[in-house]
């Protein structure tokens, strides 16, 4: 008994000891996602680049789609216009805040879609282009450390705050050191694994990190992949009346 | 003896010309009939084959603002709209409530179909018992489970058979992605081109977990009239009622571009109702079966004119050969009206012969029309009424038909009919024609 009693508070003081150790090398998650959102966002200044979409579907050809990508985040804007193919030059998505509108040069007429519509039908969501918001959109359930090919990682599971979120779960593989996103999980709201993401490639530009390959893998129709690759980014200033459906209707003419 | 009498001798005494010109404008009516009659009932035929797909003629959608979030597709409350229905005392066979899930994705093991899935009551009384040709498989056992139903078409396409799983991915009401396996437990018969406006069916509990709707929640109340045609009249009075009981009511519409800029626009609250009736949701097909009437109209009306232009050469031939008949009628002491009148009756009596035999006619041919067994035209089958054509008679055109073809007739024999009036007893009798 008397052992015990003097074994105690050095268990105790080791347990202290080993839990404030385990403490420092635990971060702050919440504040990982600002980093994240911080260091892919344009808050700043404007940035575009020309993407080339392919859409690979079993049993099919493979479907290429080039367009220009304007993006705004300081108003919470951007514009896709499809350049290739040619049945499809001219479309054109705007987004302006929440609202995303699709024009159709052929009827003229623009619609509305949502954050959680598949662009051109690809495994691509149109909220995939827009700006990072992991901070306010989620929080941290769960994380553990983990290699992902040869890459220290950090595996967050991500529960959305809100039901208006596209997907309410998600895991995201987050490199030590960088804070990049290597790889991401989309779940549905029952639990069913929807798409694997994978980014490489990432290229700093004034600080800012952008993903030049993406690669979306459906997981519900097996086979069906998207790949997107980003050219000639740019941090130019982009005139105001880009962002406006004016354009969208003139550039299509 | 009267002018009806010696017109309808003369008539007879030239009985192949008779025919010729009688058959010509029979021929024109024979045409109109037919399209007429093909493209009303067909017109009715797809209404009643959607009514039965779609649970209704008469629909109500509820939308519920989410703050600055967007809109919810969702009835809510439903007792302001059922009591409105009560007070109308509106006939209907099924009172209907769905979940619909536009655009949802069917996916399959080898492929993805995208259609409206349907999430309604498959218990006993369930309409879709009545309406639909199940030709494999039960609804019995797919009431509160995970069943599902899709057409033929669907199975294909899908390469499923009965006892297969399917995921069905949509986005719930609030925007959020989300997936549910459901299992084939029936399939029914195809309706050719319109089988994605069918779409697939399960239960509503099922759909509502599906869209994370609460239980018993539901985002469309439908009306099933017992006579279809009134879905216009008892849409209008149902919409009036709503609105006079005070229920927050969208405009009423059928262009989807319109009712989008409703819902975005910002200045509205709570819950409002879009009321819309098959004829809403029909109209631009409506408005092609018109414009297949406008065309044949179009097309008889340039047939009565080269109809007309015979007409006057044949008259004009006539009266130059009863120049002398002519004299001797006015010799007599027929008055030159009497003259006129008897070559316009004559034509009139042509017209009226060739329009009722030409109706007569078209409206055999439209019966013989409902006779063959049309199911191999697969992409078709929602034209079809059980396999087979089912056209209207429209005696409102006939008679339309009837007064403008009389009337082109008459015009066009009555410029060869005042110059045989006009001739002088004497210069006519010295004719030797």
């Amino acid at each position: 008994m008397k052992i015990y009693s003097r074994l105690l508070p050095v268990l105790g003081t080791l347990l202290l000891l080993g839990g404030r150790l385990f403490a420092q090398d635990t971060p702050d998650f919440h504040q990982m996602l600002k980093r994240i959102d911080a260091q892919t966002n344009f808050k700043n200044t404007d940035l575009s680049a020309r993407v080339t979409l392919v859409q690979r579907k079993p049993g099919e050809d493979d479907n290429v789609i080039q367009c220009e990508y304007f993006r705004r985040d300081a108003q919470d804007k951007f514009v896709i216009l499809i350049l290739k193919p040619d049945a499809q030059r001219g479309q054109g998505y705007l987004k302006i805040g929440d609202n995303i509108t699709f024009y159709d040069p052929e009827s003229r007429q623009f619609s509305t879609v949502t954050g959680s519509s598949n662009f051109q039908g690809s495994d691509a969501k149109n909220s995939d282009f827009q700006d990072s918001t992991l901070s306010e959109d989620y929080t941290v359930a769960n994380a553990v450390r983990e290699n992902l090919v040869n890459k220290d990682t950090w595996v967050l599971t991500l529960q959305a705050r809100r039901d208006t979120v596209t997907y309410p779960k998600r895991k995201i593989w987050v490199e030590v050191g960088t804070d990049l996103i290597l790889k991401s999980e989309d779940y549905s709201l029952s639990g069913r694994l929807l798409r694997t993401s994978l980014y490489g490639r990432y290229i700093e530009i004034e600080h800012r990190f952008i993903p030049q390959i993406m690669r979306f893998e459906d997981d519900l129709r097996k086979g069906q992949v998207t790949m997107i690759a980003l050219d000639h980014p740019s941090l130019a200033h982009l005139p105001d009346s880009l962002f406006t459906r004016l354009y969208l209707e003139k550039v299509s003419q | 003896m009267s002018l009806a009498s010696m017109a309808f001798k003369n008539l007879a005494r030239q009985k192949r010309r008779t025919l010729l010109l009688g058959g010509a404008i029979a021929f024109g009516l024979v045409v109109v009939t037919v399209v007429n009659g093909l493209s009303g009932g067909a017109i009715n035929t797809l209404e009643s084959n959607l009514s039965n797909l779609v649970a209704g003629n008469i629909f109500i959608s509820g939308t519920q603002k989410l703050g600055t979030d967007g809109v919810e597709y969702r009835i809510g409350d439903d007792k302001p709209l059922l009591r409105a229905i009560k007070e109308l005392r509106i006939p209907y066979t099924y009172l209907s409530r769905e979940s619909l899930v536009r655009q949802a994705a069917l996916i399959s093991d080898s492929s993805t179909v995208y259609l409206t899935l349907y999430g309604v009551e498959l218990g006993p009384k369930s309409f879709l018992r009545h309406h639909l040709s199940i030709v494999q498989g039960s609804l019995d056992g797919v009431a509160h489970s995970d069943g599902i139903l899709i057409s033929e078409a669907s199975a294909k396409k899908l390469d499923v058979k009965l006892g297969d799983r399917i995921s069905v991915q949509t986005t719930t009401t609030s925007g959020q992605q989300n997936v549910l396996d459901f299992t084939v437990r029936a399939i029914y018969r195809s309706i050719g081109v319109a089988d994605s406006l069918s779409g697939a069916y399960a239960d509503l509990a099922r759909v509502n977990s599906l869209l994370n709707l609460p239980p018993g929640d539901y985002n469309e109340l439908s009306l099933y009239l017992k006579d279809l045609g009134q879905s216009e009249l008892w849409g209008q009075k149902l919409y009036d009622q709503l609105k006079a009981n005070g229920v927050p009511l969208w405009p009423r519409s059928s262009d989807q571009s319109q009712i989008d800029s409703f819902l975005r626009e910002g200045q509205w609250t709570g819950t409002k109702y879009l009321l819309q009736t098959l004829g809403d949701q029909l109209s631009i097909v409506k408005g092609l079966f018109s414009a297949l009437n406008l065309v044949a109209l179009f097309i008889l009306l340039l047939l009565y004119v080269v109809i007309m232009v015979g007409i006057t050469n044949t008259y004009r031939m006539i009266v130059w050969e009863r120049t002398r008949e002519i004299g001797t009628l006015r010799a007599l002491g027929m008055q030159r009206n009497e003259v006129r009148n008897l070559f316009l009756l004559e034509a009139v009596f042509l017209a009226l012969g060739g329009i009722v035999s030409g109706f007569v006619v078209g409206v055999g041919l439209l019966g013989l029309l409902t006779f063959p067994d049309f199911s191999i035209w697969k992409d078709f089958t929602i034209l079809l009424h059980n396999n087979h054509l089912s056209p209207t008679i429209d005696i409102g055109s006939f008679f339309v038909d009837l007064l403008l073809v009389t009337a082109l007739t008459a015009l066009a024999a009555s410029f060869p009919a005042r110059k045989a009036a006009r001739l002088e007893p004497a210069v006519a009798l010295r004719s030797t024609f």
